[in-house]
């Protein structure tokens, strides 16, 4: 087996920031005209890790590889997921295996649902939900849902936000379809004025057998995070979004991870504006000295960390402030130069394409 | 074992395999949590207080058993559990655009071959369902387990920082970090007048001394499950009340432990 095939074996944790301009990151579908989700309390500004895992797919399905859960109404000519698997579900034979023996139900389980994984990369992340109906003799040997070894807990802004009123007249003048010269109604367009979204996730090493994540799946999410925000916030009220960090501690010991490594994370207040004065990037500076204390206290156990920012970000360490290399710089004192590996996007996502495109 | 057994609660006979007399305690927090209430309707409403059965599975999930290979371990005569809200608990709504998996709107694949397997259609219109979820839940955890092995085996887990499967708070994506705590005896704690409760207090709805300035409130969640040929069903529930503030609760004549200098209530 290839580096690229074999089943992930590190524990990861992901801290992922990326920012929202005069955008609705993520709308409250049973609010009024959508308004961005808030929590009342504290008036930070909630993403759900279903519109976080909405962009990573929409970039997958863009480049090219395959994805269960789509949103397209029209398959065209494409093989659908559902059709992957009824083939393979014909072409097995329960009654060709010894299911008493281990090998060969893991053997019975990879022939019913090893394609259809490998073709849905989005399984193979986040899971899917299936129902198995068979008989017993069968069933305990069959999954009946995937547990995505990938996930995200919803994000939170940084900060309080506030809502920009001044787009709610917006709409009253845009038709709502082709061919229709009257404006809509009750599309008040509701977003935030800027909001720094701090997401975290873990990728689990035990969980990651159950889907056959790949190694090659978790590095590819090295540069599928930054690009999806990228690529694939185009719509009217998502534009505006910028990622601006991210970072993957990679665990050598087994069954270990720090947690909770987002929450370390946090503006410097002093070096930033208030929290309702904040517009853009350059009003904030990100305080690294908590974030860079648990990397470096928990050095034994990491195995290596890939991680970029934007060029624009601010960060701020013991007494110094700076740019990214700042951060880099701490990372790399914290667990050693050759353990920090700054993730060249646009460099390397090329190599994280379905093999078979682009020949 | 004496009649004033910390344990009886729990009903654990004396003769159990391995003694009830110490625990491991640990601290459970998260960004949010959802533990959904089974006898909600289309609202998925959560349990404040993290249910029984929700820690066992945790338990599990953080020692590497599979599901449906725990229950036994976690059953009502070899185990004990204390749980103490240690937040305030508090709620958000967290609508969601769900795939229906109602049967009518699965894609039923091979349906005449011996396996049969239906996927929710991701080209069907989303339902909306709104999720209640805890904002910052986070609960201490007292558990003895009679299995001295998995005892064993949980405190090294706990100790090293580890645990097998992320652990998480109802769903899987409500990511959690974990606390360890120590391991304490389990002490008898009065049983006669009124006594400030730390922890949830399970099954003493008519015993809690109520007070103008405390809110109390009560919740009744699974609390045991075995396992049966589909799966698994719960066998047992458990009324718990605790006070949303993260606060004591004062009872009157009710059996109590104490653990590391608080007063606990385990089942």
């Amino acid at each position: 087996m290839s580096e690229s095939t074999q089943t992930v074996e590190n524990r990861s944790e992901i801290v992922f920031l990326y920012d929202a301009v005069d955008a609705n990151p993520n709308g409250n579908p049973l609010s009024g005209s959508n308004r961005p989700r808030i929590d009342p309390q504290t008036q930070q500004a909630i993403v759900t890790d279903v519109r976080l895992k909405r962009y990573l797919r929409d970039q997958l399905d863009d480049d090219g590889h395959g994805v269960y859960i789509r949103n397209v109404q029209d398959e065209g000519e494409q093989y659908t997921r559902a059709e992957l698997l009824e083939d393979r579900l014909k072409a097995v034979d329960p009654d060709d295996y010894d299911l008493d023996d281990d090998e060969e139900a893991a053997q019975f389980r990879d022939d019913v649902f090893g394609e259809y994984l490998e073709e849905s990369a989005d399984v193979r992340y986040f899971g899917a939900t299936m129902s198995v109906d068979t008989d017993n003799a069968y069933a305990k040997h069959l999954p009946d849902h995937f547990t995505g070894p990938v996930q995200f807990s919803p994000g939170k802004s940084i900060h309080a936000v506030n809502e920009n009123e001044e787009y709610d007249s917006l709409t009253s003048v845009i038709a709502t379809q082709e061919g229709k010269e009257q404006g809509g109604f009750d599309l008040d367009d509701h977003r935030i004025q800027y909001g720094l979204i701090r997401f975290h996730g873990l990728v689990d090493e035990h969980g990651a057998a159950d889907t056959n994540l790949t190694r090659a799946d978790v590095e590819r999410l090295d540069t599928l995070c930054w690009r999806a925000i990228k690529n694939q916030t185009i719509s009217r009220s998502k534009v505006g979004q910028e990622p601006r960090l991210y970072c993957r501690v990679e665990y050598g010991e087994e069954s270990y991870h720090l947690g909770g490594l987002d929450k370390d994370l946090t503006l410097d207040d002093e070096a930033s504006k208030d929290h309702d004065e904040l517009r853009n990037i350059r009003d904030l500076t990100l305080d690294i000295d908590d974030f860079v204390d648990r990397i470096s206290n928990a050095s034994n156990q990491i195995e290596r960390i890939r991680v970029v920012a934007s060029d624009v970000l601010k960060v701020s360490h013991g007494t110094d402030s700076g740019g990214p290399d700042l951060l880099y710089d701490a990372l790399r004192t914290a667990v050693g130069a050759d353990r920090v590996d700054v993730v060249d996007i646009y460099d390397e996502y090329p190599e994280t394409l379905p093999q078979n495109t682009g020949e | 074992m004496d009649q004033e057994s910390p344990n009886r609660r729990a009903g654990i006979p004396g003769e159990s395999d391995g003694d009830l007399d110490r625990c491991l305690s640990f601290e459970i927090r998260g960004p949010w949590g959802h533990f959904r209430r089974v006898e909600g309707n289309i609202v998925k409403q959560t349990y404040r207080i993290i249910p029984r059965t929700t820690v066992a599975g945790l338990i599990a999930a953080m020692l590497g058993i599979e599901r449906d290979g725990y229950y036994d371990l976690f059953g009502p005569d070899v185990s004990a559990i204390a749980i103490e809200p240690v937040e305030e608990l508090r709620t958000v709504n967290m609508p969601m655009n769900t795939l229906s998996t109602a049967a009518s709107d699965l894609t039923s694949l091979n349906p005449r071959g011996k396996i049969s397997i239906k996927l929710p259609n991701p080209t069907k219109l989303r339902q909306q369902h709104n999720y209640e979820v805890l904002v910052d839940p986070a609960y201490r955890i007292d558990v003895a387990l009679a299995d001295n092995e998995w005892y064993e085996q949980f405190r090294e887990t706990l100790a090293a920082g580890k645990s097998h499967y992320v652990p998480s708070l109802g769903l899987s994506e409500y990511l959690a970090e974990i606390d360890y705590l120590g391991e304490f005896d389990i002490e008898s704690g009065p049983s006669s007048g009124t006594i400030g409760v730390d922890s949830a207090v399970p099954d003493a709805m008519d015993d809690v001394v109520l007070d103008s300035e405390t809110r109390c409130q009560i919740e009744e969640s699974p609390a045991f499950m075995t396992s049966d040929g589909g799966g698994r069903t719960t066998t047992e529930y458990t009324t718990y009340t605790y006070n949303p503030d993260a606060e004591p609760l004062q009872v009157r004549d009710v059996q109590t432990s104490r653990v590391d200098d608080r007063t606990v209530v385990f089942v």
